[in-house]
């Protein structure tokens, strides 16, 4: 099969994937709905059972599992590029960090019960500083290395103003509710949140999927890439901006969900020849697809609470982990 | 036409000055070799040339424009840089490796086109790599590696070929075969440059050889002329049979002085 040919097959599975688990989510539940009805729903009556559900309820959840899963393989995809390091995941940069942080300050002090977005906007701009940080400290030409250093640094920091944050509030319940929403989720949000993120989403994507080629070059190492006629001063700008624009404003809808970026990369590694440039496409549809599938599985998990998304991820997605990184050893000496 | 020159290079590495005065021009058609002793500033060179590198005094010109006022894409569609060693960061396929050679010629969104596979395909058969097309590159042997590298620099057809250390940790049939390859390609009109330790290939294979020490040349001209008892005594501190043949001169290295 020629390379492009492939390609698209590549495309085309993951895109029906994502698509059948959207309708999946819209439809699953303490009310399970057929697809048809799902698709009914949205002609009801606005003030109908199953248009309530579908509508208000599950089509924020199905839409921000797309953006926010999306936006952690697509910037998975491009630091394990960048970095030229599989281990490499979204939140080494200390962005994830920072859009934490940004939330549980307005949990602290109550800003969050007062305004509802009030949340997401202060993740946001936690996500924003932390990059603001970054750069102050690493330089806007400091090499890879440098950045990952820094991330570092931003994380240690920003977890323990976190953790400041849990140790200083004065009642019990801001700091389960801090505690919750760090463990991450998509339920419960509302249209408001998908279109509040979704311009800053868009513009990371953007910036993200403009560095294929750049990637594919870096696989020579950075003075062939340059030698090549790529400036690798731009790339890191686009890869450090876009994840902090797409990955900051998911996170500060979302809470830290862990795993997705670093796992979805990997599976999609072979499929696509190892190439760097051409796992991004695939990795966000993965990213996507592994997303809704998890927010479906914690919706099935029978029990009086809901199992947190973060949650599930980091238990099903460690195991799986280590379990791949094995058969691989054993595959490749 | 001289496709490549360096008028009086200073590069400066964390401060300290790695190349001084250095002057030399490779014209199309020309198989030029750089030698001298580690740490010579033989690489260092080779980047400043390459654009690479930033240089502080003197200047390095393409086709005699400053390489400065060359864009980035129409710097690199020209100029073929062979890092030393072999760097390939994940297991790509020996086509797919190649085909990243075509990057300069690529607008950023095109697919592959008719003359990427052509100059794709032309470079595997030129260093003899087709049948390893499929092949991944990090399971191939040292000599397959590097001739996927020089394929990789062939794929752009670029006019100036910089060389560094090609043939370093090959075995005799494949430095001939790399060292026949760069010839050809000067003969077919590119300006190559080459940085080589055997001293027996610098001699047979460059019209003209640079020989630096400390950042600074302290021979040059053809070969017979600049690897003389007494350069390479001045160069490497060293003492070598030379071995004088009907097509060309042989030099063995026998004793440290």
């Amino acid at each position: 099969m020629s390379f492009l040919k492939r390609q698209s097959v590549i495309y085309a599975l993951l895109a029906s994937a994502v698509m059948l688990l959207f309708l999946l989510s819209l439809g699953t539940g303490a009310i399970v709905l057929s697809p048809i009805k799902v698709f009914q729903a949205f002609f009801m009556d606005a003030s109908s059972q199953a248009a309530v559900i579908v509508r208000e309820i599950r089509l924020p959840r199905a839409l921000l599992g797309i953006l926010v899963g999306a936006s952690l393989g697509l910037a998975g995809a491009s630091l394990q590029g960048l970095l030229k390091n599989p281990l490499a995941e979204p939140g080494v940069l200390g962005v994830t960090g920072g859009a934490v942080l940004g939330a549980v300050i307005t949990f602290y002090f109550g800003w969050a019960s007062a305004f509802s977005l009030a949340l997401p906007l202060g993740g946001m701009a936690g996500a924003f500083l932390a990059v603001g940080v970054l750069f102050l400290m690493a330089g806007g030409s400091a090499s890879v290395q440098t950045l990952v250093l820094a991330g570092v640094a931003v994380n240690t920091f920003t977890f323990a103003v976190t953790s400041l944050a849990l140790n200083l509030s004065r009642s019990p319940y801001a700091t389960l509710e801090i505690i919750f929403w760090q463990l991450g989720s998509i339920a419960d949000r509302s249209l408001d949140h998908v279109f509040l993120i979704l311009p800053l989403v868009a513009a990371g994507w953007l910036l993200l999927a403009m560095n294929g080629r750049a990637l594919n070059a870096l696989s020579l190492g950075e003075e062939t890439a340059q030698s090549l006629g790529l400036s690798l001063r731009a790339v890191r700008l686009r890869v450090l901006w876009g994840t902090a624009l797409c990955v900051g404003a998911a996170t500060a809808v979302s809470g830290s969900i862990g795993f997705v970026g670093l796992v979805v990369p990997h599976l999609l590694r072979p499929w696509v020849g190892h190439e760097p440039g051409r796992l991004l496409g695939p990795s966000a549809l993965g990213g996507a697809a592994m997303l809704l599938a998890a927010d479906i599985a914690v919706r099935l998990v029978p029990g009086g609470t809901e199992l947190k998304l973060g949650v599930l991820t980091a238990l099903v997605g460690a195991p799986f982990f280590l379990a791949l990184i094995l058969t691989l050893r054993r595959r490749i000496p | 036409m001289n496709l490549i020159e360096a008028r009086s290079v200073r590069v400066l590495l964390g401060g300290t000055p790695i190349v001084q005065e250095a002057s030399l021009t490779v014209a199309a058609g020309e198989i030029i070799g750089l030698i001298g002793p580690n740490g010579a500033g033989k690489s260092t060179l080779i980047k400043a040339l390459a654009g690479l590198l930033p240089v502080q005094a003197g200047g390095v010109f393409l086709e005699d424009k400053p390489l400065t006022q060359w864009s980035a894409a129409a710097r690199a569609q020209r100029v073929g840089y062979l890092p030393q060693g072999v760097q390939i960061h994940w297991p790509l396929t020996v086509e797919r490796t190649v085909t990243l050679g075509r990057i300069p010629h690529q607008a950023p969104w095109q697919p592959l086109n008719a003359a990427d596979h052509t100059a794709v395909a032309q470079a595997l058969r030129q260093t003899d790599t087709a049948a390893l097309a499929g092949r991944r590159v990090d399971v191939l042997a040292g000599g397959e590696k590097t001739l996927v590298m020089v394929a990789r620099v062939l794929a752009g057809k670029p006019r100036v070929i910089l060389a560094d250390e090609p043939v370093a940790g090959l075995d005799p049939n494949h430095q001939l075969q790399v060292m026949e390859l760069l010839a050809a390609l000067a003969q077919k009109g590119c300006a190559v440059l080459v940085v080589l330790h055997d001293l027996s290939l610098a001699a047979r294979f460059c019209s003209k050889l640079f020989f630096m020490k400390e950042g600074r040349f302290i021979a040059s001209g053809p070969p017979e002329t600049v690897l003389t008892p007494g350069h390479l005594r001045a160069g490497y501190s060293i003492e070598a049979r030379l071995v004088p043949g009907p097509d060309g001169l042989g030099i063995i290295p026998w004793k440290r002085l």
